[in-house]
């Protein structure tokens, strides 16, 4: 492992400085992140099947909720029923993504300490393998959703082909945050805390169980001002909806996004020789 | 000046910050700007060497004198308050007990992501897992989680995954002294045998192997460098005055040194 030193990097490389990072670590990236993968199911007899159920149960209770004892305003009748319960499903696997990574980033360099501070050890990448795990998991419930449209409506929008272009900025502002929070984490462990404790307010500034077209007009722009209502919006559209995203919906949560993983990952730059004597 | 250098290190210092009350570190994230909430507890000031490509390095000092941290400086672990540490080559670090394993893996898949941690690729590791298994001789140990090791089976796994990553600069931390003489001498073996390839940096309390094994040598005390060059008369000098000097307990004061610098 080379020091480097030298000129002052140009804006360009610091650009694209993340990415260089996480593509030289690459296979020390792909190591960790199948390990812990395999380890999280080691020891359990039905190992993976618990990564369908999670989910399953979720769904399954949202329909049996809102189907039953509970009606709230924009609750529809039994038709609707599934395509609600679908709907919640789609919007909170875009939450339970951030929730995972935002509970887990505060503690991330506590939890990898013993790599961090005894071996030769790229601490940036810990981001990229904490979301790269996360995103399993999302995957299997995103498939899950597929899975219920499918079955609900007997086939799929094409729509469905426009997830890349949901999935990568959102990936980026979910790895700027984790940068920031797992800083800020070291620093100080209130900011654990604080996470968890925002987090019940979250879901419900969020459109999980509502929709933001269901609000008043001049009510929506400010919705959008929480970068997880694009996301839960867009994945409604290109999943259930089966129209393509608002393109101004998606250009601002896009460039709102890149600012937050470029900047995270300036805070953690900025910050990475002092977090290391820390932790 | 030379561009055949490996390790060069110009007026490096290393300080931590001390901080009175926990709450504090947090209002230097805050009012930083503003106000200082630390004091400096300097560990290493005023460091110049420069270890040539083939040499090896011996450090000696007590403990708690920085030793460890340079360690740390040299493999980029932490960086410098002040100064400039600049390394050429590949470094792989047997460091004290604890070497960055997970101790809730089998000795295997550690030994998995320590060699592509230090620059590997998998299909290599797979390729010489044989040989790594081999020299740390621990047999069937190798597959269990690594938190049943001694420390000594710790540091055999330890050693062998860097023995064998192909490295131009070792770095050991008192490791050998807790290995059994068989290993201990294996070790040393392939030591020697490095040597001829590459170089080392080793501190040890036993100064034997520091004048046996070392090119050139410096003795720190309390984050300075007191004596350095031929390792025979440094490890005399040090061994004197420690005779001379005993156990003092003001080591450990923390310096109320001035908190400008940074």
């Amino acid at each position: 492992m080379r020091l480097q030193t030298g000129p002052a990097p140009k804006f360009i490389d610091r650009l694209i400085e993340p990415f260089v990072s996480a593509y030289r670590h690459r296979e020390l990236i792909r190591v960790i992140v199948w390990r812990e993968l395999a380890q999280r199911f080691r020891g359990s007899a039905i190992g993976w099947i618990w990564a369908i159920m999670t989910p399953l149960v979720m769904l399954s209770a949202y329909t049996i909720i809102f189907s039953g004892p509970v009606k709230i305003s924009s609750t529809p009748d039994q038709a609707g029923v599934a395509v609600y319960a679908l709907s919640i499903f789609a919007a909170l696997i875009v939450f339970n993504l951030f929730t995972e990574l935002a509970n887990r980033a505060p503690t991330l360099l506590h939890e990898n300490a013993w790599f961090i501070k005894k071996t030769i050890f790229p601490s940036d990448v810990l981001a990229w393998i904490a979301l790269l795990r996360a995103l399993v998991y999302a995957g299997i419930s995103f498939l899950l959703l597929l899975a219920f449209k499918l079955i609900l409506s007997g086939t799929l929008p094409v729509t469905v082909l426009l997830m890349p272009l949901v999935i990568v900025p959102f990936c980026l502002f979910l790895l700027g945050i984790t940068w920031f929070l797992s800083a800020l984490g070291a620093l100080t462990r209130d900011v654990f805390h604080l996470v968890a404790s925002l987090m019940p307010i979250l879901i419900f500034a969020s459109p999980v169980f509502y929709s933001v077209r269901e609000l008043p007009a001049q009510t929506q722009v400010w919705a959008y001002f929480n970068p997880l209502a694009g996301y839960m919006e867009m994945m409604r559209d290109i999943v259930l909806r089966g129209t393509a995203p608002d393109p101004l919906v998606f250009l601002s949560a896009a460039a709102v996004s890149l600012l937050f993983f470029w900047w995270g990952h300036a805070v953690f730059r900025r910050y990475r020789s002092i977090l290391i004597d820390v932790i | 000046m030379s561009s055949d250098w490996m390790i060069r290190a110009a007026n490096l210092g290393k300080a931590y910050e001390f901080y009175p009350h926990y709450a504090d570190r947090f209002k230097q994230l805050v009012w930083g700007r503003f106000k200082t909430y630390y004091r400096h507890h300097w560990v290493l000031r005023d460091i110049n060497f420069e270890t040539l490509r083939g040499k090896s390095l011996g450090i000696v000092g007590r403990n708690g004198v920085g030793k460890s941290t340079l360690l740390q400086l040299i493999c980029g672990i932490t960086y410098p308050t002040v100064g400039d540490i600049r390394v050429q080559g590949r470094i792989a670090p047997v460091l004290a007990l604890g070497a960055g394993f997970d101790g809730e893996l089998t000795g295997r898949e550690n030994v998995l992501i320590g060699a592509v941690m230090l620059g590997l690729k998998r299909g290599e590791v797979r390729d010489r897992f044989a040989a790594i298994a081999e020299f740390a001789g621990l047999g069937e140990f190798i597959d269990q989680p690594v938190k049943f090791y001694s420390s000594g089976m710790y540091m055999r796994l330890a050693f062998s995954i860097c023995a064998h990553v192909d490295p131009e600069i070792m770095i050991i931390d008192e490791a050998l002294a807790v290995g059994d003489a068989a290993f201990r001498d294996k070790c040393l073996d392939f030591l020697n045998r490095f040597r001829a390839k590459g170089s080392i940096v080793l501190v040890s309390h036993d100064t034997k192997q520091i004048a046996q094994m070392c090119d050139d040598a410096l003795w720190i005390d309390r984050g300075r460098i007191r004596a350095s060059g031929d390792p025979q008369a440094v490890v005399a000098e040090y061994e004197a005055a420690s005779k001379a000097e005993r156990d003092d307990p003001a080591r450990f004061v923390i310096e109320e040194a001035s908190s400008a610098a940074r």
